[in-house]
């Protein structure tokens, strides 16, 4: 009886840190999926990587935690770097000293596009649900929707327009 | 394919950046956006609410058709804390990341050498003043110090605590400094994480030794450390151990969420002994609250991780939960095949504490379902494992259970015979009071033995065990 000892993400770093092909693979990721050059890049993944140093946890795929912890800083880097556009933008059209953000901002935004994916149909946030959490793409998460093709996707970009609307 | 004069839709551009376009669609819409700022500039947006999205996504109530949440708005816990305040990110190096990979290596290699200062104790603060918050390899050493020791905090949980709390102590007195001087450490191994671990640590022994108020503090302080971090599945794993701490204080709603949201972040992460721990907490919530065929879903589900994995530990606590869900439902003799098949995969040479637990449990169910003489011999056979482990605490409950037992099969004989040996065992070891012996004594003297005050002596010497035995897992 031997127990299925899963593998290491810690291995696994030192594994991307020393193969240049697993890296731009990440970085082309972040460039795709959330438009983020490859200076910034590099550096979230070495965040990343940091904090993958950082546990040392035994998990199901080490590729497949260290591509989360990566995805998920390259989210927050993106709500971030908006948030601060918009502090820059508003303190040079006001001409006043650059405001310390606090976050309250974003917290209101979060909740505003809470309330409004509360809002959406049933069956957008079903798909959004399928795609953002349970890892489906985006075919497959529409394809319980699909009565037409173009009806699917206008009921869709509806939805994500209303949502888009939160963020401006 | 694509309709080129007419601008990218909001679909489409999500499935642009989620690369769900086919090679000809895809070379179609790049060249559209190159050459229509409208469409450029909507991508940017798609870009920042798929990040946006993304972020909520991990918490799935937020998709939730309706959610009324069991925590109310005023608990630190009823929303995962956001680090929303700008950042500077400072420019990495490859310089930077090479001295972390060997900072860690020295850092997992000196990690024994702290972990056996804890447990020796006496050693503790020598050690741990002889390391270095400037070190990154020193940083590194007390962070997998601090989370190992939290899975082996059944070893000895007070002195998991002074070790918690002496970290905390020492960055007290002299971690600020040492942060602002040595970026690289710091950038390594930050202070959150550090302080986070160590109110963790802390937290989850209070919680063992039955202080849960100061495991509140230690458990909030944890949170908001690690909410500052940005670190998510530390967020999840403090989350897991409030749940347990709500458990124990009746609180099983409360539990029930927080433990299902950890579980969900564990699962995203594939971290699957951790989400095995969260739904075994989640089943017993749900086993509080009288659901027992959901209860007994999760417990399923943590049960196949832990017997993969060979984490005994967890393993029997869960298998009692499950004959607990099991005789709740009136299966009771299924519950008797699950212990059964735990008998069977636990070795007798290696495992006799874990098999003491199955056999007690056993017993439990069989006492619940009135078999009072099988319920007898199985607590029989725990206490002689028990004694044979040096569980002495564990041991005489059992025997308390055992002569209760034997008493209720109307086995006089066998209660009284089993309560003089009691006696003579602990006449050697002067540990009992004598006004508990002298209670046993006069519940079994009569023809008619006394079954509430066995039982009110069991319960309280159940009340003195530690967690490991009721199901507590680390």
């Amino acid at each position: 009886m031997g127990a299925e000892t899963p593998p290491a993400t810690w291995q696994f770093a030192e594994a991307v840190i020393l193969d240049p092909s697993q890296r731009d693979k990440l970085l082309r990721y972040a460039s795709s999926r959330f438009g983020i050059g490859r200076a910034d890049g590099e550096d979230l993944l070495q965040d990343t990587l940091l904090e993958v140093l950082r546990k040392r946890a035994h998990v199901r795929s080490p590729e497949g935690f260290v591509f989360t912890l990566f995805r998920d800083t390259c989210a927050r880097h993106v709500v971030t770097r908006s948030r601060r556009r918009e502090v820059f933008s508003e303190a040079s059209e006001s001409g006043e000293a650059l405001p310390r953000s606090d976050g309250s901002e974003n917290v209101e935004r979060h909740l505003a596009l809470r309330q409004a994916l509360a809002g959406i149909s049933s069956a957008c946030r079903r798909l959004l649900c399928a795609f953002y959490i349970e890892g489906q793409s985006l075919r497959e998460a529409a394809e319980p929707l699909a009565v037409t093709e173009f009806g699917v996707s206008k009921t869709i970009n509806r939805c994500l327009r209303r949502l888009r609307a939160c963020l401006s | 394919m694509l309709e080129l004069k007419s601008h990218l839709d909001e679909f489409t551009l999500l499935r642009y950046i989620a690369d769900e376009l086919d090679e000809a669609e895809r070379g179609e819409a790049g060249r559209h956006l190159e050459m229509c700022s409208a469409c450029s500039e909507r991508l940017d947006q798609v870009h920042q609410l798929d990040a946006e999205l993304q972020i909520l996504a991990r918490d799935r109530d937020n998709f939730a058709e309706k959610h009324a949440s069991a925590l109310p708005k005023e608990d630190p816990f009823c929303k995962r804390p956001e680090n929303d305040a700008w950042r500077k990110r400072e420019r990495g190096s490859s310089q930077l990341i090479e001295a972390a990979v060997t900072a860690s290596r020295q850092g997992a290699e000196k990690k024994a050498r702290v972990l056996e200062a804890v447990v020796g104790s006496r050693e503790m603060h020598a050690l741990l003043g002889s390391l270095s918050f400037s070190e990154p390899a020193d940083r590194y050493a007390l962070l997998y110090a601090l989370q190992e020791a939290g899975q082996r905090i059944a070893e000895n949980p007070v002195q998991m605590r002074r070790f918690g709390e002496e970290v905390l102590e020492r960055w007290r007195r002299d971690g600020s400094e040492a942060a602002e001087r040595d970026r690289g450490a710091e950038r390594m191994v930050p202070k959150l994480t550090l302080l986070g671990h160590a109110h963790q640590l802390a937290g989850q022994a209070c919680t063992w030794m039955g202080e849960y108020e100061m495991a509140q503090t230690h458990f909030q302080l944890a949170y908001s450390s690690f909410g500052r971090a940005d670190d998510e599945t530390s967020l999840a794993f403090v989350e897991l151990l409030e749940a347990q701490r709500r458990f124990f204080i009746g609180r099983g709603e409360e539990a029930l969420e927080l433990a299902r949201r950890a579980a969900a972040t564990f699962e995203v992460y594939g971290l699957d002994e951790a989400c095995a721990k969260a739904r075994g907490s989640q089943g017993m919530a749900l086993l509080r609250l009288g659901r027992a065929d959901e209860a007994l879903e999760c417990c399923y589900a943590a049960l196949e991780v832990f017997e993969n994995r060979e984490l005994w530990s967890n393993y029997v606590g869960i298998v009692n939960n499950i004959a607990v869900c099991l005789v709740n439902l009136g299966r009771l003799d299924d519950a008797r095949r699950e212990y059964a098949r735990a008998l069977r995969h636990l070795s007798r040479s290696e495992h006799r504490s874990f098999l003491a637990f199955i056999r007690h449990g056993l017993a439990e169910v069989l006492f619940a379902a009135e078999r009072y003489r099988e319920a007898a011999r199985s607590v029989l056979r725990a206490r002689l494992l028990y004694i044979n482990c040096g569980l002495r605490a564990n041991a005489l409950g059992a025997w308390l259970f055992e002569i209760e037992s034997w008493a209720r099969a109307g086995d006089l004989a066998k209660a009284r015979e089993s309560l003089s040996a009691f006696l003579s065992h602990l006449s050697g070891e002067r540990s009992l009071d004598s006004a508990v012996v002298r209670r046993v004594e006069e519940a079994l003297s009569g023809l008619d033995p006394d079954f509430r005050n066995i039982a009110e002596l069991r319960q309280h010497a159940e009340t003195i065990l530690p967690p490991s035995s009721r199901g507590l897992s680390a």
